[in-house]
């Protein structure tokens, strides 16, 4: 995953847009895309409005209201500009796996104490001589890694 | 006379017949059924049509009319990196076909890479009747053009309107009769 605050969004998994734009970008193909980032079925992504950015006319044209370098799915598939939906899939099932085994990790966030009760921890942890080894016994040390262990 | 309500109307002492609301002459509304909507990463002239934020107002009824567009949308950033989006509406007439009648910029509404972020991309549009066609059908769009990244609009994260699924975004107009309107300054175009 290239992106890897994906894996901390708390109110949503990854879409199938974090999928495509990805594997468009691992592609090196100069490709944008307009339709729904949470489609789910190739009948959708067979809809997808495509914008050829290498186009030599990207002019607007008003009778249909569209740029001339916008192409339809069918015509970048057959081009091999785009990947295919199960391509697609494939990538978004691995995404989704991978933010699925980070649920513990996400939960910590929120019990973490604040970042300068956390500073202050450690100063007092320094403060003590608590270094080395022995830092392990410092509220810095426990505090954090209860937390840790709370939320795996 | 008397003045008397009827099937179509208010009829006035002076015989004269007022069909609808003074000063309004039609009202239509619609919301695009693009959950999650993005309108790719282009910039600049890019603009993308949000599928179905169509509205077809018919033959304006005064050529000096003004329509009012109100859009509105609720934004998620992906990930990190700043994004941005904005709204543009386009106007048709068979005659003119889709032209950009005005846009808010595509980073009008933007996070700049301040971690997850959710807000609302709204807008509220004067548009006149086409000055030169004002005797064809009038339609509307709405079009969103992203800035740096997949900015998304239309998010699923709550309901203000149901059409097939919850999508938080609404498109509505009123064209407003000449007489009930006093535009100031601004320009037809």
């Amino acid at each position: 995953m290239h992106d890897i605050s994906l894996r901390f969004d708390m109110n949503k998994a990854p879409f199938l847009g974090h999928a495509l734009d990805e594997l468009i970008a691992e592609s090196g193909n100069n490709i944008g895309w307009s339709g729904s980032y949470s489609a789910t079925t190739e009948e959708e992504y067979n809809e997808f409005r495509w914008m050829d950015h290498d186009a030599a006319d990207k002019s607007y044209d008003p009778l249909t209201g569209f740029s001339r370098a916008q192409r339809t799915t069918e015509q970048l598939l057959t081009e091999g500009r785009i990947p295919t939906f199960a391509e697609v899939k494939t990538r978004w099932d691995a995404l989704v796996a991978e933010y699925d085994s980070y649920a513990g990790k996400r939960e910590r966030v929120s019990h973490y104490p604040a970042i300068t009760d956390q500073l202050d921890m450690l100063f007092h942890a320094i403060d003590d001589g608590k270094l080395g080894e022995t830092a392990k016994t410092s509220e810095f040390y426990t505090t954090i890694k209860t937390i840790k262990d709370t939320y795996q | 006379m008397a003045t008397t309500l009827g099937p179509n109307g208010v009829t006035y002492g002076s015989g004269a017949l007022q069909e609808h609301f003074e000063g309004i002459v039609k009202v239509a509304f619609t919301s695009s059924d693009s959950l999650n909507h993005s309108s790719g990463s282009g910039f600049g002239n890019q603009w993308q049509y949000v599928n179905n934020t169509e509205i077809n107002m018919g033959v304006p009824e005064n050529a000096n009319n003004w329509y009012r567009v109100r859009w509105q949308t609720i934004c998620d950033d992906q990930g990190s990196g700043g994004q941005g989006t904005g709204a543009a509406l386009y106007r048709w007439t068979p005659s003119s076909g889709w032209n950009r009648m005005a846009d808010q910029g595509h980073h009008s509404a933007m996070e700049n890479d301040v971690g997850d972020l959710y807000w609302m991309c709204k807008c509220d549009y004067l548009c006149p009747v086409h000055p030169s066609y004002p005797t064809e059908e009038h339609r509307f769009r709405i079009y969103h053009a992203n800035w740096n990244g997949p900015c998304r609009i239309n998010c699923g994260i709550g309901g203000d309107l149901r059409r097939n699924g919850w999508n938080n975004n609404i498109l509505e107009i009123w064209e407003i009769a000449t007489g009930a309107i006093d535009s100031g300054l601004l320009t037809r175009y």
